[in-house]
């Protein structure tokens, strides 16, 4: 083979591993879809899961959210419904989590921007199918997002209505 | 492929030799024809193939990534029109030759377009529209509205919609409103008719 073909063939391979690398390379975008992708992962159980896998779920999802972490949805809902502080989460999730059978959470549309080193808003649409039910439901939400210790906890959760709604008599 | 060099050694006063054969030009090895994986794999003429899939994955890549968008109906709000699990597609090139009007079912976007609604449009910018027991009224007239089926009494207050939203609603009113996602939606929302 002619040397300067080889030598091309090299170049190319280099190239085209150096462009991997730079596309795979983790940056906080990346860490952050990772940390909602797994806020997904702990909010969706299935009934065959046993108490003590809950009880790991609840704990690892109450653990993705700051200390002082707020939920707000009364954009949404016709009722001041929000939660303030990272153990008010984990008593509604304990709460809530037996009475459904089983659910399924996923995570599409995700955007993320950073809006500085510590903090990043991440919007999206969650969908939620609860086990035996036909119907999915979804729901616009904007998070803030907020690095601490290494680590992108949710800082505040915002349901988003993105219309306009009649007033119901 | 060997072809015979014509020499014409009559003309140069040579006899051929005899039990000599003809010089000959070898013009390379000889075309066999392709094994049968080869042409499984990339057929009788790659080139063509090649041609073809291309050609193939762009016309796939325009029609159902930018024009059509294929969609499964997830929900019940727009029965019986569309059932639960019905396969279609939505046309977001649609708007382009015409402005949505009413009787329109359209995908509204959400966050993106992984997850849309289907619904239908009753009414349009600038329009006042009500729910008077579970009556539309456009501008005070009753809108006529065939494609329901045992709507619920809906009573909503007057809503005025601005010069660029749409009033979307599903055409299963069988539920409570409060259960029904339907409302003013703006224009850049919608992302196309549906196609069947």
């Amino acid at each position: 083979m002619n040397r300067s073909i080889r030598w091309l063939l090299v170049a190319a391979v280099v190239a085209a591993v150096g462009g991997l690398a730079w596309n795979f390379r983790p940056t906080e975008e990346k860490r952050i879809r990772k940390a909602i992708g797994g806020l997904a992962a702990d909010a969706t159980f299935s009934g065959r899961e046993g108490n003590f896998a809950k009880i790991a779920k609840i704990e690892s999802l109450a653990g993705r959210f700051t200390e002082d972490a707020d939920i707000r949805i009364d954009q949404v809902v016709p009722i001041d419904a929000g939660l303030h502080g990272r153990e008010s989460i984990r008593q509604v999730l304990g709460a809530g989590m037996p009475l459904l059978g089983s659910i399924k959470v996923q995570v599409h549309d995700l955007r993320v921007e950073m809006l500085d080193e510590l903090t990043a808003k991440a919007v999206l649409t969650a969908s939620a199918q609860a086990g035996g039910q036909r119907d999915i439901a979804a729901q616009e939400f904007e998070l803030r997002m907020v690095k601490q210790r290494g680590r992108w906890l949710v800082g505040r959760v915002e349901a988003i209505l993105g219309y306009r709604r009649p007033v119901i008599q | 492929m060997k072809t015979a060099l014509p020499i014409a050694s009559d003309a140069l006063g040579f006899a051929p030799i005899r039990g000599m054969t003809e010089p000959t030009i070898d013009e390379g090895p000889s075309r066999r024809a392709p094994a049968w994986w080869q042409i499984i794999l990339v057929g009788r003429n790659p080139r063509f193939t090649g041609v073809r899939v291309g050609v193939t994955v762009l016309l796939a890549w325009l029609v159902f990534g930018e024009i059509l968008r294929p969609i499964r109906v997830a929900g019940p709000s727009m029965e019986p029109t569309y059932r639960f699990g019905q396969v279609n597609f939505i046309n977001r090139w649609s708007f382009k030759f015409r402005p949505p009007s009413r009787g329109d079912v359209v995908g509204v976007r959400m966050a993106g377009e992984s997850v849309i609604y289907l619904k239908r449009i009753v009414a349009l910018p600038g329009e006042r529209i009500r729910f008077r027991r579970g009556k539309i009224h456009i501008n005070d007239e009753p809108l006529d509205e065939p494609y329901l089926r045992n709507p619920a009494p809906w009573n909503e207050a007057e809503m005025q919609l601005g010069p660029d939203e749409f009033f979307i609603v599903g055409d299963n009113r069988t539920m409570s409103a409060r259960d029904h996602t339907h409302g003013a939606f703006r224009r850049s929302d919608l992302i196309g008719r549906v196609l069947f």
